[in-house]
Parts: structure tokens; sequence; C-alpha cells
């Protein structure tokens, strides 16, 4: 995948805003005559870091990536703290598809407190290049295959393919990827399996091309748990039926030999629906004759949000990441953690989601202005916390104690709805025993 | 006058606990579920010698204890509805060792919110039914007075008042970085006798408010809200009365601004949060009460930890400063602890407890009055959801 050029532009450019003033303009696409020059010049004057650099810019923004690398790779010998050079070098790193370098590269500069901005194209940066890993171990695992179905993997390395959604409500079907996402994390509370992450095995379905053919079958699963070095695979599907029912199936297939190790199911109201998962999940534990410690089986039990909606929403925002719609994810996920605060993995998947976005979009324009204190783009959606912080204000209500994300704690809310007759009267609590007094001179007033 | 208490009661919450959860079926409603929530709750003060010329009048202790009952419900894909009363009891002794006590349910308040557009604009249709002890003698009144307060409050400040309606109408925009929410409402109270003993009629005037609220998160582990609500006020009008026959009374302006900051830290989450309550002079006739003019300010810092999956333990402090008029009329500082826990996937209890320290002044008649005054609270609240 080539590289957002803005986007590396930007971070390579606001690194160097963040190490002096003023920031530097980003580097232009030079004509190879005017490329001929600045080499000429950086021949003749070898000690100029600043010609070398904008030679090094020049040749990263011609797409001559193996000809900027040791241009920079000298300069960051010799000034190690010049963090424009370092951000310049992990993008022709990325370039060069040197991934490890170049998360060397970024992880460095991250750990330098770079200001906000920067930092969140760092991080966002590093969202991405995430992904390209990903892909490119995907696509390496497959060209292997052969050599990797000799090898036989971690015994206890299980792999959780997407639910199949089998019902007919499109509702619902995000949770393909909610529900493989929760496994996931109630299977890594257990210390004797090494869980392989949902997004490794997502990419490679992918890359497989095997998300819209909608199922993987057991031998097709048990495939790509060999390619994602998984001995064990997790395959389930989910119904929904009337009376908001819903019924979750699950199965270990053995990657070696596709036989189902163990299955799972169980079916309650769809309100139920982390009962029915967690019941699944100790089902398969269970078969796999793993005892539990206490603690992993009160860690498995917690639930990541009460609120349904927004682990919908929040599953909604796995599928737009998976697509790579970092905006949609962001808005998703924001969704999620608006609608449940306590939703931690809804907030951290937003802030990610951002990231990679603000990396992947920022453009060049962008660069030399320094965003305000208040922070980064329109990214989170008006939902109901804050039409209920509205309403509750205009139209009061003591059911507002139901909603426990107010300004109102234990004190309780402002005394926004008084007695009506203390509010014309001041009735000032107990210290005016004359109380009825007072509403009788306001009375007998002409 | 006979009232619709209990059969109206009753009826709503048959309806609201038949409706099916709509919560999956991809609700646009403000409520998503059906919630209930009942328990009991204790607040109280008690006044050490007052500094007045008759402290023998004065209150030694104000208690309340009340059961609450409050309901939320979706109806529709778009309507919901929450219902709230309680039934209150409100004891005043004073130093005199005279009592006086106050009990029954309170107004029923109903409403209704439709959601005109989703996560943007809703609407708002609140009706306060009468269910509660709008007259009262003037034993009752005593009772009414002290728990009707802004400084020293109480979970229900008001036995009962008359039939209202409030409409109004709330929008969420995003701004920025920031969610904001506008809404304004309208509220009609209708005309009722506060005193059994007495022919004074009251019509209290109509009541405007607007709000804006904002709200953002900050980082990954914060979360800011803001609001400001102003609340304006039409002629409040007495009649009826033996000695003058009219009068009537113009309350002033109210301003409330609320502001609370959550922050997840490792496995706690810390709240700090705070009200302001500003009331301009209200006047009667032109003529103004400059000493119905005050403020209260209310500051809170609470930290919630998880000490097991299902239990969460919430300590805090707090601290409030009323000001009336131009005078330090009080200050409390508080301390308390609260337990949450999830007995099972429906049901959670919230057990608290506080106790504050502090003083009041105040003027009552034409002289000042002061004590130093001790409060407690407590509360276990019991919540369904499905």
């Amino acid at each position: 995948m080539r590289l957002g050029t803005h986007a590396l532009v930007a971070l390579a450019a606001l690194a160097g805003i963040s190490a002096c003033a003023p920031p530097p303009a980003p580097p232009e696409r030079l004509t190879p005559s005017a490329i001929a020059t600045l080499e000429t010049q950086a021949a003749a004057h070898p000690e100029d870091r600043a010609v070398t650099l904008r030679l090094a810019k020049a040749y990263y923004a011609a797409d001559r990536f193996a000809d900027a690398l040791p241009l920079l790779e000298r300069i960051a010998q010799a000034a190690p703290a010049d963090q424009e050079t370092q951000a310049y070098l992990g993008l022709t790193y990325e370039g060069l598809t040197r991934y490890a370098e170049a998360r060397a590269v970024y992880t460095r500069l991250l750990a330098s407190k770079p200001e906000r901005k920067v930092r969140r194209l760092l991080s966002g940066r590093l969202e991405l290049l995430t992904r390209k890993e990903l892909q490119l171990a995907a696509r390496q695992a497959i060209a292997r295959e052969s050599l990797l179905t000799r090898t036989a993997p971690d015994p206890n390395t299980i792999a959780v393919m997407p639910f199949h959604y089998a019902g007919g409500d499109s509702t619902y079907r995000p949770l393909e990827r909610g529900l493989a996402a929760v496994v996931v994390t109630d299977l890594s509370r257990v210390h004797q399996l090494k869980l392989v992450e949902r997004a490794r095995v997502q990419v490679l379905l992918d890359e497989l091309q095997l998300v819209e053919k909608g199922s993987v079958d057991a031998a097709t699963g048990a495939r790509s748990g060999r390619l994602v070095g998984a001995a064990q695979v997790v395959q389930g599907q989910f119904t929904t039926g009337p009376a908001a029912q819903l019924r979750i199936d699950a199965t270990v297939v053995r990657a070696s030999d596709v036989q189902i190790a163990a299955s799972g199911s169980s079916a309650d109201r769809l309100q139920a629906l982390f009962d029915i998962e967690k019941a699944v999940v100790f089902q398969l534990l269970d078969k796999l004759g793993i005892t539990l410690t206490p603690a992993e089986r009160v860690a498995i039990s917690e639930r990541p949000t009460r609120d349904l909606q927004a682990f919908l929403l929040y599953s909604k925002g796995l599928e737009a990441e998976d697509r790579g719609d970092f905006v949609a994810a962001a808005q998703a996920f924001q969704r999620a953690a608006g609608i449940d605060p306590g939703f931690r993995a809804a907030s951290q998947q937003a802030a990610t989601s951002q990231d990679a976005q603000a990396a992947t979009t920022a453009p060049a324009t962008d660069i030399a202005t320094p965003l305000p204190a208040a922070g980064p783009g329109p990214l989170v959606a008006p939902g109901t916390p804050t039409l209920f912080n509205a309403i509750n204000g205009a139209v009061p209500s003591g059911a507002v104690v139901l909603q426990g994300n107010g300004a109102g704690g234990p004190s309780g809310p402002p005394p926004s709805d008084p007695n009506r007759i203390c509010e014309g009267a001041n009735c000032a609590g107990p210290a005016l025993s004359t109380l009825v007094g007072t509403i009788i001179i306001i009375v007998t007033r002409p | 006058m006979p009232r619709p208490r209990f059969a109206l009661l009753a009826a709503m919450l048959g309806t609201a606990a038949g409706v099916a959860p709509l919560g999956a079926q991809g609700s646009d409603a403000l409520y998503a579920r059906f919630n209930a929530l009942t328990g009991w709750e204790v607040r109280g003060y008690t006044f050490d010698q007052w500094q007045a010329p008759n402290p023998q009048e004065q209150p030694k202790s104000v208690s309340e204890w009340s059961v609450p009952f409050v309901i939320a419900a979706p109806l529709t894909r778009r309507l919901s509805v929450d219902l709230n009363t309680r039934y209150a009891s409100g004891e005043v002794e004073s130093y005199s060792g005279a009592r006086a006590t106050l009990s029954g349910f309170t107004d029923t308040q109903v409403r209704f919110l439709y959601t005109l557009n989703p996560d943007r604009l809703v609407g708002s249709l609140s009706f306060n039914l009468p269910t509660g002890k709008a007259t009262v003698d003037s034993n009752g009144f005593r009772v009414a007075g002290a728990i009707g307060g802004d400084y020293l409050t109480f979970p229900v400040p008001n036995f009962g008042t008359a039939f209202g309606v409030t409409g109004g109408v709330a929008y969420a925009q995003h701004v920025g970085t920031w969610n904001v929410g506008v809404s304004s409402s309208l509220r009609y109270l209708a005309t009722y006798q506060p005193f059994a003993n007495s022919p004074l009629s009251y019509n209290p005037g109509v009541e405007g408010r607007f709000r804006l609220g904002a709200d953002r998160l900050l980082g990954q582990a914060s979360r800011l809200l803001l609001g400001l609500t102003v609340s304006t006020f039409s002629t409040d009008v007495y009649s009826g009365a033996t000695t003058a026959g009219f009068g009537s009374y113009s309350p002033g302006t109210r301003f409330i601004g609320e502001f609370a900051f959550v922050r997840v830290v490792g496995r706690s989450t810390v709240t700090a949060s705070a009200w302001d309550y500003y009331r301009l002079a209200g006047d009667s006739a032109g003529k103004p009460f400059p000493e119905t003019k005050e403020n209260v300010f209310n500051g809170e810092l609470r930290v919630r930890y998880p000490v097991t999956p299902r239990v969460q333990v919430e300590p805090m402090v707090a601290f409030r400063q009323w000001n009336p008029e131009s005078l330090r009329g009080g200050r409390l500082k508080s301390g308390g602890l609260a337990v949450h826990a999830i007995l099972t996937d429906r049901l959670s209890a919230a057990v608290q407890g506080r106790y504050d320290g502090g003083w009041i002044r105040a003027q009552s008649g034409t002289a000042m009055v002061s004590s130093f005054l001790q409060g407690y609270g407590a509360s276990v609240f019991l919540r369904y959801e499905r």
C-alpha cells in the first residue's frame, strides 16, 4: 500500500515544529534537474546537514526511498536529536516496507514527548503500521503455506474467527466482529492459552478474500489457523429469532487435522448477550479440559459493557476499522463510549481510530498551523448523554437518579425544582421559623 | 378535592412495566431500556443552641425520610417515559419541644420524551400530577418550609403543588470537539390552596427555562460536562386572603451552572463536580426584596474504586457555601461513602452514608440568628434494569 504522502509529510514536518520554530515547509516535488542541482550542492558540502536533509526530503518526495535512506541515516547518526530527520527516517523505512525499523523510530519519537498533534500523528502512524505489518505477515504466510503446514504451532495458541451471523436482521451483522473480539478478550484471560490478535486473523481472512463468502467452514478455518500459527481455531455462528432471542454456537477446531476439539452453545434473550457468550466460552474451556483459576473465572465473567446499544456500536466500529474507514470507526466507538462511559474498550478504540484517521488525512497545509489546545477535529457525535444533559436542565425530573453520568452526585443535583412558594418567599430553611408570616407579608402588599 | 392518587400511579406503573425491552431492537428512544428504582433515603440536620432572640422557637432538628418510586421505559421506538414519585415524611422539632410532621405521597412527575431526530433532537412533555400534599396546615407548612430551602437541601423539597405541564425541546450538535446541547422549556402550574385554614389561593407564574449543556472527551480517559440553566418567571399571584385579598410576587431570574470532570485513573473513576445556584432578588409590585437574592455553591470530589468486579466503593468529600443577599449565610463540609453492588445482571444496589458539619446564619424577622449544625444522610437504593 502506498503511503499517504500528505500524512507522512505532515508527520515529518510536525516533528520539526516541535523541535524548533518556525515550522519547516513540507518538501516539494522537485524536478529532476532541481534534484540534480541539490545533489551537486550536497556533494560539494557533505558536512552541510541542511543541504543533505533537503536532498533526502527531495528524494523522499520523489518516492526515491532507497536514495533517501543513506542520507537520513548519516544525518541521524550525526544529529540523533534532530526530530525532523528522525521522522523522515521512519517514513522512509515505511516506504521501503522495513516496518520494524520504522516502528522503532516512531516509538523513539513518541518517547521524546513531542507536542500533542505530533504525538497523535505518531500514534496513528503506528496504528497504520500495525495493519501493514499484519498484511505483510499474512501475505508471507500464504506464500509460505506449504512450509507452515509442516511446522507444528505452539499447541496452546488459539485463534478466533469472526462469528457468522445466520439470521436475517442486518442490524446484528456487526456483532460478527464484536463477538469475536469479546471471545478473544475472554480467552486471553486464561494463562494457559496464547491468543492470536483478532486483527491478525481478520487481515488474513481479508487477504484470502474469505469475508465476502460469509462463513468460514471448518477446513478453511483450520487452514487460516495454521497460517496465523494457531494450533486451534474457534469458529462460531449466531442467530436472532422472534421475541429478541439470541443463540450462539461455537466450536474449537484443531488446525492440524480439522477435528472438533470442543463445542458449546447457549440461547436466551438478546439482552442477555454477554450471559450467552460467557456460557459458550465456559463450555468450550470446560471441554478443552482447562481448569480455570477463580481469578480467571471472575475475569472472564466481566462484561465489557452493560449496554447492548453501546456494544452494537462498538462492533460497527470494528467493522469500519477493519475496512480502513477510521472516520466511521471513531464515530461508532465514540458513540459507544458516550452511551456507556465505562466501556473502556470503546474509549480506547475511539482514540486509536482518531489517531489513525489523523495520520491518514492530515493535509500538508495543516502542518504550519498549530492546532488549538482544545484538540483534534470533529469526530465525536453528540448523543444520548448530551441530550439528557440538555433536557434534564430544561424539563427536570426526579428520574435523573437513573442516569449516573450527570453532575449530580451523593450531594444531589442543584435545587432546580424546589418548593415554589419557598422560591417566592425565600424559605431559607429552618432558620426562618416565621415563614408563614413572610408569606402573609407578601400577600398583604398592594 | 379528590385526587387520582393510587389508581393513576398504579396505571402508570403497570403501563411502564408491561413495555417490551426495545433496546435490543435499535430503539431511538432516549430511554432504550426499562429501569426501575426504589429504596429508602433519610436526610436530616441537627442544630446546636441558636444564637437568637427567641432560641426556644428555633428548630432543634429537621429530618426527612422517603421511599422513591422511579420508572423509566421506552414506549415505542422513539418515545420513552419516566415517572417519579415518593412517599415522604418530614419532621421539625423545636427547642421548645414542639414537633411538626408532614407525611404522605408527593406529587408524581410523568415525563414523556420523544426523539424527533436520533442523537439530535428530543421533545418533552412533562406532567406534574397532584398526588401529593399541596394543602397543609400551619404545622405542615412549617415542615414544608424547612425542607424547601436551597442551602440545607432535602431529597424531597416539596410535598405537593398543583397540576402542571412543562413542554420542552432539546437539540444536540457537534461543535468542534464538543457536544453541545441546547434546550428550552415552558412550565405552567395551576392554582391551588397552600393553607388548609385559609382561603388563600396561590397561582404560580409561568416559568421559562433555557439550558446550554456541553460535554466532551478529554483524551482516552477523561470526560467533561458543563451546563448553564437560566430560569425566568412571570408573576405569582396570591388571592382570596382575608387580610388583603390580593398580592403578587415576581421571583428573580435564576441561574444554575454545573461542572463535572470524570477521569479514569487505573481502576478508579475520579469525579470532580460542582454546581452554583444564583438567584436574583424578586419583587412585589415593583418593590424589590433584596433578601431573596442568594447564591449556593456546591463542590464535590468522588473516587469510585472496584473492590471486586461486582462491588465498587466510592468515598466522597463535599463543600457547600450559602450566601443569601450579601451575607455569609452558611457553610457545610461533608464526607461520605457509597457502595455500589451488582447483585444480578438485572439488579443492582447502592448504599450511601454521609456526615456534614457546618453552620447557618440567617435573618429571621429583624434579627440575625445563627447556629452550628450537623447533618446526616443515608440511603439504600435498588435498581432493576432489563
